[in-house]
């Protein structure tokens, strides 16, 4: 199973300028490199990435997310009910609870 | 005489006595003149009077003189023989009123009397008699017609009589008594009784005994006889004699006592009987004197049998009813002082909580004005809100204790309305919804409108001492309210939990009031007891039942039933219903429940340390902000969490509350006693109750010091540092008697490191010795490698499987303290790793939560060449002195030295492990199974032996197995070992058929030197079609252990050993064949696992079957260790032992096997396998998430650094779902190569991420190394919640 890169659009009238994307399937280290890549080209010059409906979500995958927020503006969303809440908690990956949160304090009113 | 008649002389020769006298009279001087000249029908009766024997009496003659029979001599006593002849009105002088008229009657009318148990007082020997007759009189009619005379047959029916009237008086007197409920009555009722039987009874008196001065008094007589009795019994006792049977009779009562005769005149009695009364059965010697009855005896009846044996029933009777009225009035004493006990308890309840109300009311109005007028995060604000929010539960205990009261003395009347309980019920338990949120516990309301009649504020207090309670044991889970009808009419509610349950002995005492059973293991072990006790109270002011059922370990359900709205009352709608702040009062307590304490995060200081242990919340905060501004502190809800933080951290003292869930403060402090560790750590015992005892119990226990609550701050701080000076002073001893320690510590640590076996054995015998690891909680050692390049660290201690994993092999020149220390050959010392140079700034982080203080020292070999590094670690900052790091300087020595001769032993170990494992060699595998292999040399020799194994892979789903035993040791054995085994991968490559594969290899044999009598087993197994097919060249049968555990033997195929040419081809079996299904494990191994000198080789099986059935749901590796460790002789093996597992891969609804070619493209191919597996298992989403990324990780690893990327090696998956875990074993082929911490750079970080999600998200874990390959074993909770 590969992941899904899947654009989220702002909620109607907020108008939201960062884009956003969910990730849906699985990221592994065989395909992590390849997600990191497509993502760098989306970062530009901010983004807000959705883990909650990830399959599996690996060391790899994390790592990669690490090194984009420290390259770029990137805020990661991962809702409570989500599988890899607690592995994200493990590994210290800073995240918000909801797209309106991660859009809330990178679009500061 | 020869003037008496014929007939006369005939009847007096019949009539005894009175035949004589008649016959020997001088009758012719007697006024009745001669016989001979009486009347023919005179002398006939005379005549039939004599000859009768019923008593007789004739009168004759004007003046009725008297002839009698032998009959009548009793009737007339000492009248006899005088009476003889004598005229009537001289014989019966004293009856002769009675008896002249009704003579006088016969005489002159001639009509015959009848008399019926006429009284007639007789007197005899001078005393009168009460005595009674039947008789008639009739005339003795002459032949002229005249009445010559009287005829008397009468009977005495004294006996009788008398015998019925004292039947009688028994009877009344029974009768009487049978009402009588106390002492007092029933002797009452006795004189009452007596009185009314004057004639045998003529007077009666009661004495008892006088618990004033225990005196037996007069209680009570009959009328007339009271004055002039005396007022103790003794002056009777001291008179009179005993009689059988406890009576005593007591004479001439007139002399003794004249003033008795002025009372009862004439009839009063000249004897009395004293009859002892005995209140109880049990006790008649102990009470013997304690009552007694004094009769009065007829002065008119002998005393005979009969009457003493009245007297006697009589006192029976009253001896049984004054036991009973005994008992009877002891019963109601006791219930009435305990019905009195009873209302004092509930009067003091009343009276104290009344008397605590009104301070408590004035300190807390003005404490909330000042809170309202401070900001929020003032300091103040914060300490006065413990006062308030502790005022508050002080007040609500107390208005709970008022309720009760008052509804106990029954002050407290229901304000019944009909309400919907439902909409009632859920506003009031959502209070709680709040600190269930926090406390992560799910509040479930599922009530429905049940109108039944209520008083809204009562029902608030049912609904929340119900749900309050429910949280205070419920750590985990749900509690769920429901409201519903209920099926008579009228409401029912349950407040359910998933908390600790209640064990069925404490079910009927759970509402009594101020029950709480011990060791309930809640949030708290604080609470009254009152509350459920009033919950059952308003309950039942409401005619409602409430009823509960628990089970241990799973939960509790509380129903309360109250019963249908008799109709015609209105409803009253739920919006009147009155709100009150209760609710926020409860929660609010249960807020204070929370917070266990643990502050693992706090940064400590260097100051020393305080544990404080309280499962109140607000107590722990207030003693920590005492003690804060001089010493760290760290906080303990309850006493197991005390226990573990003191084992983390070693707290320089310990302050502990007695009552805490869990674990109470005795319990904790004998704990600490018990681990050397600990041992001296002092201990101040905080508690409430006080009282000599109290403190005596909590010294005994082993607290240095008792401190009573309340205390005052100052109280608390002087007490603690006093006890921190003098544990100061304790260390500080003579510096001559610390020396002698310090020596003797080394002396044992020197010993203890020179039986240690392995690395792990001595950095274990340091951490058991703390007065040479200076009580260091964490240990580590990492000797250089054979290069020189890397050290391997091994740890013992606090740290976490992904750290040592992490921190296992590093690089010489890495940014690792050993590494710096084995390079530099300098010791490192950190008081505060927060501090540590930004070398190891990453490395300090990384371990922060197990160490925050360390050394590190240089080990080194005994020609001062450096072999290593080891370190101590601390939890805390700590100052290191001059003396600490001379001691770890000297430990360093010592563990160099054991080091030092443990590697050698070990490189040994390896060289010869390693030349076999080449010689073995499982280096290439198949994807078609999960391989594994142990191999064991005999005893303690290292050397080459004779045994092989081989996997070869023969395409996707088949691989060959085999396993062999060359006769011999050494250089010999093992090249023709390694010549048959090249020969037979080669044969196995050639044919699929077992047999033939053997027959090749046999005939290759028979060309080599040696090789003669070599055995060998070959298999090949099918995954695809989950079969075997084998041959066996003389070795011990293979076996396949079914998933079940069922042990099947692989006896088919058999030939001779290798190479004996005395055999014939024609013996040798075709190729057999078995079942493999998926699931099962597949055992090969050499005949060293079985034999055993001067034992039958069916035992060896035998033992095998038992051993290999355990295995059935092991992994392939686990298995091969278990086996070898199960089935060695307890001197050990005597042979090598080869064993080679192999588990096909396949899926089972219990188990899962996966192999893979060692390449990262296979991970996603498997973890679709297994996720599966899974989905079939029904385990929950993140679950599933969890044991994938765990295996994930744990296969990333072994692809990366176990097998090094070669597809060439495998990878094996094997999972088993069992006992609600699900346990996952990850096998690489190789031993990791690259240095695993990898300093700072990023893949290092993703390593460091692999190792936590793989340690992390399990609830155990465990890696193995062997020579052989790494396996990481991961266990996690089987749940099938479908989240």
């Amino acid at each position: 199973m590969n992941f899904q890169l899947r654009p989220v659009g702002p909620p109607a009238g907020s108008g939201g300028t960062v884009p956003a994307f969910e990730i849906l399937g699985d990221v592994d280290a065989a395909n992590s490199t390849d997600l990191s890549n497509a993502l760098r080209e989306l970062a530009s010059p901010a983004l807000i990435i959705d883990l909650s409906l990830v399959d599996y979500f690996d060391s790899a995958g994390f790592a990669m997310i690490d090194r984009l927020l420290d390259e770029a503006p990137v805020a990661v969303v991962i809702s409570p009910d989500s599988v890899v809440r607690a592995a994200a908690e493990l590994v210290n990956l800073p995240f918000h609870d909801s797209l309106t949160d991660a859009r809330t304090s990178m679009e500061p009113a | 005489m020869s003037g008496v008649p014929a007939e006369l002389r005939m009847a007096a020769s019949l009539g005894g006595e009175m035949g004589s006298r008649i016959l020997s009279y001088d009758w012719p001087a007697h006024p009745l003149g001669d016989p001979a000249e009486w009347s023919p029908a005179v002398r006939t009766t005379v005549a039939t009077a004599l000859a009768c024997r019923f008593p007789t009496v004739l009168w004759l003659g004007d003046e009725l003189r008297l002839i009698y029979n032998d009959g009548y001599i009793p009737m007339l006593g000492d009248k006899h023989p005088a009476a003889l002849g004598s005229a009537g009105a001289d014989v019966w002088w004293d009856i002769w009123d009675i008896i002249c008229p009704l003579l006088d009657g016969v005489v002159t009318t001639g009509n015959a009397t009848w008399a019926d148990d006429l009284k007639l007082m007789l007197v005899n020997d001078g005393r009168r008699r009460e005595r009674y007759f039947t008789f008639t009189y009739s005339p003795i009619i002459g032949a002229a017609g005249a009445i010559e005379g009287v005829f008397c047959a009468v009977a005495e029916t004294t006996e009788r009589v008398l015998s019925e009237r004292r039947l009688r008086t028994l009877g009344t007197l029974a009768a009487a008594l049978m009402d009588a409920q106390s002492v007092d009555t029933a002797l009452d009722t006795v004189i009452d009784v007596c009185a009314h039987h004057p004639a045998d009874l003529p007077f009666a008196a009661v004495y008892a005994n006088d618990e004033a001065d225990s005196r037996v008094r007069l209680h009570g007589a009959t009328p007339g006889a009271d004055a002039g009795l005396p007022q103790l019994l003794a002056s009777f006792t001291d008179r009179g004699s005993v009689e059988a049977d406890g009576l005593r009779l007591v004479p001439e009562l007139p002399v003794l006592l004249p003033s008795l005769a002025t009372g009862l005149g004439d009839d009063c009695p000249e004897q009395a009987l004293v009859v002892t009364l005995s209140e109880t059965a049990d006790a008649v010697t102990e009470r013997s004197s304690a009552a007694a009855l004094v009769l009065g005896l007829s002065r008119y009846s002998p005393l005979d049998d009969q009457y003493r044996g009245f007297c006697r029933l009589l006192a029976d009777q009253v001896s049984a009813t004054l036991a009973n009225a005994t008992a009877y009035q002891g019963e109601r004493r006791r219930a009435e002082s305990l019905a009195q006990l009873d209302q004092a308890k509930t009067t003091f309840l009343a009276n104290v909580s009344h008397e605590f109300r009104t301070p408590l009311t004035l300190m807390l109005g003005p404490l909330d004005d000042v809170l309202t007028s401070l900001s929020g995060d003032d300091e103040l604000a914060g300490r006065l809100r413990i006062v308030q929010r502790n005022g508050r539960r002080l007040l609500r205990l107390v208005n709970a204790l008022l309720d009760f009261s008052r509804i106990e003395a029954g002050q407290s009347q229901p304000k019944l309305a009909v309400v919907d309980l439902g909409a009632l019920t859920a506003g009031i338990a959502s209070s709680f919804a709040e600190v269930c949120t926090i406390a992560g516990i799910e509040l479930v309301l599922d009530c429905r409108a049940a109108w039944a009649e209520a008083d809204a504020a009562m029902w608030e207090t049912i609904v929340l001492n119900l749900v309050s309670n429910a949280f205070k044991y419920t750590l985990t889970g749900s509690i769920t309210v429901t409201a519903a009808p209920g099926r008579d009419g009228g409401a029912t509610m349950t407040v359910s939990d998933t908390g600790t349950g209640i064990v069925a002995d404490h079910l009927p005492r759970l509402f009594d009031r101020f029950y709480r059973p011990a060791d309930t293991g809640g949030r708290t072990a604080e609470g009254s007891g009152i509350g459920l006790a009033l919950v059952r109270s308003l309950v039942e002011m409401h005619q409602g039942t409430i009823d509960v059922d628990s089970t241990p370990g799973q939960g509790t359900t509380v129903r309360v039933s109250l019963p249908a709205v008799d109709a015609g009352h209105s409803t009253n709608g739920a919006d009147s219903i009155p709100r009150s702040a209760k609710g926020n009062d409860y929660a609010d307590e249960a807020l204070g429940w929370l917070g266990t304490g643990s502050n693992t995060e706090r940064a400590f200081s260097s100051r020393q340390l305080v544990l404080v242990a309280d499962d109140n919340a607000d107590m722990r905060r207030h003693v920590a902000a005492v003690l804060g501004s001089r010493w760290d502190v760290a906080e303990a809800g309850n006493g197991r969490q005390a226990l573990e933080l003191a084992r983390r951290y070693r707290p320089d003292l310990l302050i502990t509350d007695v009552m805490m869930p869990e674990l109470d403060g005795f319990g904790l402090i004998a704990a600490i006693r018990a681990d050397p560790l600990l041992a001296s750590l002092p201990v101040i015992m905080l508690s409430a109750r006080a009282g000599q005892e109290a403190v005596g119990g909590g010294l005994a226990a082993g607290a240095d010091h008792y401190l009573v609550k309340p205390f005052t701050s100052a109280d608390l701080i002087s007490h603690v540092a006093a006890r921190l000076e003098a544990a100061a002073r304790d260390r500080s001893r003579p510096p001559r008697e610390e020396a002698e320690d310090r020596e003797r510590a080394l002396a044992s640590l020197t010993g203890d490191m020179g039986a240690a076996k392995s690395v792990n054995q001595a950095l274990d015998a340091l951490l058991r010795t703390p007065d040479c690891s200076l009580r260091a909680t964490a240990a580590a050692v990492g000797p250089l490698d054979e290069t020189g390049s890397h050290l391997r660290i091994t740890y013992a201690g606090d740290l976490t499987g992904d750290i040592t994993d992490r921190y296992h092999l590093v690089d010489i020149n890495s940014r690792v303290m050993l590494a710096e220390t084995a390079r530099t050959d300098q010791r490192m010392v950190i008081p505060d790793t927060a501090a540590v140079g930004a070398r190891f700034v990453a490395e300090a982080a990384d371990k922060a939560q197990a160490v925050r203080a360390c050394i590190i020292e240089p080990l080194h070999a005994d020609d001062g060449t450096v072999l290593g590094a080891m370190g101590l670690g601390w939890p805390r900052p700590r100052e290191i002195s001059p003396a600490d790091t001379d001691m770890t300087r000297r430990v360093a020595a010592i563990l160099a030295r054991a080091v030092a001769r443990i590697s050698v032993a070990e490189r040994e170990h390896q060289i010869a492990m390693s030349l076999q494992e080449r010689l073995l060699g499982l280096g290439v595998t198949s994807p078609a199974a999960a391989v594994s292999a142990a191999y064991q040399p005999a005893g303690e020799v290292m050397r080459v032996g004779g045994d092989w194994y081989t996997a070869t892979p023969l395409g996707p789903a088949r691989m060959g197995i085999s396993v062999g035993d060359v006769v011999g040791h050494g250089l010999p054995a093992a090249t023709v070992m390694s010549q048959l085994r090249s020969a037979l991968g080669a044969a196995a490559l050639a044919t699929n058929d077992p047999a033939a594969v053997i027959g090749l290899l046999d005939r290759y044999a028979r060309t080599l030197d040696d090789a003669a009598f070599a055995t060998v087993a070959y298999v090949i197994i099918d995954t695809a079609a989950g079969t075997v097919s084998y041959a066996c060249a003389g070795h011990p049968y293979p076996l396949v252990v079914g998933p079940e555990g069922t042990v099947t033997w692989l006896q088919d195929g058999r030939r001779p050993p290798l190479a004996v040419r005395s055999f014939a081809p024609e013996l040798d079996a075709p190729t057999g064949a078995a079942a493999l299904p998926p699931g099962s494990l597949l055992l090969l191994y050499t005949d060293g696992l079985i034999e055993r000198r001067s034992e039958p080789l069916e035992d060896g099986f035998a033992r095998l079957t038992a051993a290999a059935a355990e295995c059935a749901m092991l992994p392939a590796g686990q298995a091969c260790r278990t086996l070898i460790s199960q089935m060695a002789p307890a001197q050990g093996y005597a042979d090598d032992v080869a064993i080679i597992a192999v588990r096909p891969a396949g899926t089972t609804a219990t188990s899962h096997v996966d192999a893979m070619p060692a390449s990262l493209s296979e991970l996603g191919p498997a973890r679709d396998r297994m996720r599966d597996w899974l989905a079939h298992l029904g385990t929950g989403r993140a679950t599933t998430h969890d044991v994938l990324l765990g295996t994930g990780e744990a296969l990333c690893n072994g692809i990366e650094h176990g097998s090094e990327l070669d597809p060439r090696r495998s990878v094996s998956v094997e999972a088993f779902a069992a006992g609600g875990e699900i346990s996952v074993t990850v096998t690489d082929s190789g031993r990791w190569q690259k240095d695993s911490a990898a300093s700072g750079a990023s893949g290092a970080n993703q390593r460091g991420r692999g190792l936590k999600l793989i340690h992390g998200l399990a609830k155990h874990s465990q890696t193995a190394r062997t020579i052989l390959g790494t396996q990481v074993t991961m266990t996690y909770h089987l749940d099938r919640s479908a989240r």
